[in-house]
């Protein structure tokens, strides 16, 4: 080929590559749920002993790098904020591709939402696929979930820029994420938390009660498809409800509820933990360990995975996966950074409320905590 | 397929990639017109029967009035020594009369055609409204119209090539899928510009060879024209669009800000999709005609309109003004104005002179005005702009004296910036026609803009119609860059392109890359931006 063929050849391609290069790394939404999801694909292969898939109950209450520290498994926490059941068999199958564990822990607490044909409900359905799929890599399982629950605008989902270009917003978010890529590591292991806690007035006691409310068709149908998705998955799995405080009645049919699905699941032949009733067995305090009815602020996380982890390995009795020695290194500077971290609750429990996640500011302060 | 989404990118990509490798020699627009019918068919195949008539009806009327005129010919050539003067001269009038006829039964079907589904609703929903004064009881119904895609732009463009054929400047076609192209051709068909057939169909069938300056340089007005479209005109409209939702409860300073801001929107979406339109064409080694010549730019508004929209101006001179100005009508009514007494003074001799061009003028810009869409108000935007070119030619000698009194020297700066913002504030009282939901609303804005101006309230709300601070900072920038691109432009008489030619490849190139990093980074689209279609794709 002539040289001036190849040189206008070059110059078109470069005129493409460069401006695609530079809106697709600094034109993204990024938030927890990126840095979070980021986290998962840096682990080192097959390097995971368990991986948590659930939404906010899971990434609030459990802390992966406080596991490790204590019982020396390693985990992860791929959960999405407000996360559908629809979306977990593939969230399972990505797993699969980049890690074999041992053992599945799965919430289910978002399973007995109904969703509605209302512009809200289907805009708020996408915005949670968008949450996961911004950070997922490009592969068959990517195209086939966005295949099936995106409508329109496919091309958005494997392109982000098309929907978050132009927002100043952004950048201090793709510095977050370029933070974390240099890092190499997500030293949180996809844990968010807080310092706020929230007052109720009546606590209603169930940790006896068994009765049964019920879900929507739409609401087991999913439930249905996932149970038999997961009978034919290499790994063992467990089925959780992360603990609630049920103070009202909304939130006492919404337990009763769980519950309909807690039998749905043991009637499957799998095993379920419902900690809704297990309060006084994880040593909550319904005062101070909770920021809202349904979540656990930074001390409540501490009491949770502190009584999960213990049960994982006392019910599961597995050898956890010998880690390379930069691996291990790598987990144990994330217990550090745990520890650091719990501290630093500690620092600022009573200041106003704050949300801490793995961006570069908290790292610094807690890297001052040393 | 919207030009503004990445399907009519693969779509374009493929077009150009299809034109230049098939080896179809000779049969190159075979490739072009199979294009413009998919994009036709994607656009909305519902329509397409609309297009295939005026295709058909155009073609076979066109050919028919050519027989005709064969025919004519032939006879009077066979009859010469036979027929004397008068014979010869009432044969070739009944001629005339029989092509004249084919040609109004074409102009009819299709004005037709554009007039039921462009104006009945509008027809028949003032009727109603005069039936409901009148209290008859009588109604006429609505009915759920679609527009075909560029109904208004192919229609024109194919009754301008009958007339030309009935005038005989130029031959009918005699292979209709090439006909087929001249009519669909798909980068004009969304919005113009307004070919005609000897400027245009001789480049679409002839095959032509990829050049990398034209492709350079098509891809620099493509560029150019979504900079204009993507990254001003679609971040504007947000702002137009929240404010005419809810029109009646702003006041005269926000009206202002949006008729202004109307002013540059307008102009960005229509001129950039018209560039994107050129682009493509010059990419296939197409020169479509130019649209646009810095219209802003003008120091009357008879000048703006020889630079605005320049192919319906053409079209509109060539086909309704010369016809009209110069009918026996307009004719015999200056005649006996000259001969009445009035027409002895100096001012009726005048009168009388250019009252045919005046009185053309203001029915043409009616019709521009209707053109814009089926609306009351855009018959006064018509009215207006009309009105205001008839006045400018009636009271010349006026303003001439008035001028050469005042010691005016045209030539100097300061009076032709008066004359281009006299211009431009007379332009922007027809877009108030525009921007308004009505005709009667048009008019209370006019009352709000004199009498309702209130900064604070203007400056309080600013931020509220869609836009953050960092997008009319945007818009201010893009304009910046807009005014500069301008004055070099009309101060070379260049393209910018062929200035950027003489620069090294490198700054060339940086150029290119930041627009497009720009224009991806700033431009509004995708699902989170609803971007607008363009414009002037309804008409």
């Amino acid at each position: 080929m002539k040289k001036v063929y190849i040189k206008r050849l070059l110059t078109i391609v470069s005129l493409i590559v460069i401006p695609l290069v530079f809106v697709m790394t600094t034109q993204n939404r990024v938030d927890h749920n990126t840095l979070r999801i980021q986290g998962f694909y840096q682990e080192e292969r097959n390097s995971l002993d368990v991986v948590f898939i659930g939404s906010s109950h899971v990434y609030t209450g459990y802390a992966p790098g406080y596991a490790y520290g204590k019982f020396g498994y390693t985990s992860y926490n791929i959960s999405v904020e407000s996360n559908r059941l629809d979306f977990y068999q593939y969230q399972i199958k990505e797993v699969f591709s980049y890690q074999n564990p041992k053992l599945f822990v799965i919430d289910v607490s978002e399973g007995i939402r109904e969703e509605s044909d209302n512009e809200d409900d289907k805009a708020q359905f996408i915005a949670t696929l968008r949450k996961y799929t911004d950070s997922m890599p490009l592969s068959m399982n990517k195209v086939e979930l966005v295949n099936e629950f995106a409508d329109k605008e496919k091309m958005s989902f494997f392109f982000p820029f098309i929907m978050y270009h132009g927002q100043l917003s952004n950048i201090g978010g793709v510095r977050s994420r370029v933070a974390q890529d240099l890092r190499g590591t997500a030293y949180l292991k996809g844990e968010v938390s807080t310092n706020h806690i929230t007052n109720y007035s009546t606590l209603q006691d169930v940790s006896n009660d068994y009765s049964i409310g019920r879900i929507s068709a739409q609401a087991e149908n999913r439930l249905n498809k996932l149970l038999s998705y997961c009978r034919n998955i290499d790994a063992k799995v467990l089925f959780v409800i992360f603990p609630h405080r049920i103070t009202c009645d909304r939130e006492y049919t919404e337990f009763i509820n769980r519950n309909y699905m807690e039998q749905k699941i043991l009637a499957a032949g799998f095993d379920i933990i419902n900690f809704d009733r297990m309060l006084d067995e994880l040593q909550l305090n319904p005062e101070s360990d909770y920021y809202d009815n349904e979540h656990l602020n930074a001390q409540g996380q501490k009491k949770m995975t502190e009584y999960f982890g213990a049960l994982i390995m006392d019910k599961y009795q597995f050898t956890p996966i010998v880690q390379s020695a930069s691996n291990q290194e790598r987990w144990e500077k994330s217990y550090r950074y745990i520890k650091l971290f719990q501290d630093y609750f500690q620092l600022h429990k009573n200041d106003a409320e704050t949300w801490w996640y793995e961006k570069p500011s908290l790292i610094r302060e807690l890297d001052a905590l040393k | 397929m919207a030009y503004t989404s990445i399907y009519f990118l693969v779509f374009i990509a493929s077009t150009i990639l299809a034109y230049f490798v098939i080896p179809l020699g000779k049969h190159k627009w075979v490739v072009l017109l199979i294009s413009s019918y998919v994009f036709y068919l994607v656009a909305g195949y519902r329509y397409i029967i609309f297009i295939l008539i005026t295709t058909i009806s155009t073609y076979a009327f066109a050919r028919w009035i050519e027989s005709i005129s064969v025919s004519s010919k032939a006879k009077v050539n066979e009859h010469k020594k036979e027929w004397n003067r008068e014979t010869k001269k009432q044969f070739k009038a009944k001629t005339k009369r029989n092509m004249r006829l084919a040609m109004t039964m074409c102009l009819l079907l299709n004005f037709g055609i554009l007039a039921f589904l462009k104006y009945y609703n509008f027809f028949a929903g003032s009727l109603n409204d005069i039936f409901n004064v009148c209290g008859n009881g009588l109604s006429l119904p609505t009915l759920k119209l679609l527009l075909p895609l560029g109904i208004s732009f192919y229609t024109f463009q194919s009754m301008g090539y009958l007339v030309d054929v009935y005038r005989g400047k130029i031959s009918a076609e005699r292979n209709i899928a090439k006909f087929a192209l001249f009519v669909s051709f798909f980068p004009q068909i969304i919005q113009g510009p307004i070919s005609f057939y000897d400027q245009l169909a001789h480049q679409l069938y002839e095959p032509h060879k990829m050049e990398f300056t034209r492709f350079k340089h098509g891809c620099e007005l493509i560029l150019w024209g979504f900079f204009k479209k993507l990254v001003i005109a679609d971040r504007a409209v947000i702002v137009i669009n929240n404010v005419v939702a809810d029109y009646s409860s702003h006041n005269g300073t926000t009206l202002t800000f949006i008729v202004l801001l109307y002013a540059v929107q307008l102009y960005m979406d229509f001129s950039g999709g018209i560039d994107i339109s050129r682009g493509i064409a010059q990419i296939l080694g197409i020169d479509m005609a130019e649209n646009f010549r810095r219209p802003y730019f003008s120091k009357s508004i008879n000048e703006y309109w020889r630079r605005w929209h320049i192919t319906l101006g053409t079209w509109m001179k060539e086909y309704v003004f010369f016809p009209l100005s110069l009918s026996s009508v307009f004719l015999s009514v200056s005649k006996k104005m000259k001969a009445s007494k009035f027409g002895k003074t100096a001012v009726g001799l005048y009168i009388s002179k250019v009252l045919p061009t005046a009185v053309a003028s203001l029915i043409v810009f009616i019709i521009v005005g209707v053109w814009h869409g089926a609306s009351w108000k855009y018959v006064a935007f018509g009215l207006w702009n009309g009105g205001i070119i008839m006045l400018s030619i009636l009271v010349k000698p006026l303003f001439d004296v008035l001028k050469s009194r005042l010691r005016i020297n045209p030539k100097r700066i300061p009076w032709q910036f008066f004359q281009i913002l006299r211009t431009f504030f007379v332009v922007c009282i027809g877009y108030v026609f525009d921007v308004a939901p009505s005709c009667k609303q048009a008019i209370q804005s006019f009352v709000l803009i004199c009498c309702g101006q209130n900064i604070s309230e203007f400056k309080e709300h600013i931020f509220k119609f869609g836009l953050q601070p960092f997008d009319y900072l945007i818009i201010f920038f893009g304009l910046i860059v807009l005014i500069t691109v301008s004055i070099i432009q009309e101060k070379t008489g260049q393209q910018i392109r062929n200035l950027l030619d003489k620069r090294s490849f490198w700054m060339r190139y940086l150029i290119v890359l930041v627009g497009i990093t720009l224009i991806l980074t700033f431009g509004i689209y995708g699902p989170g931006y609803n971007a607008s279609d363009f414009v002037y794709a309804q008409f």
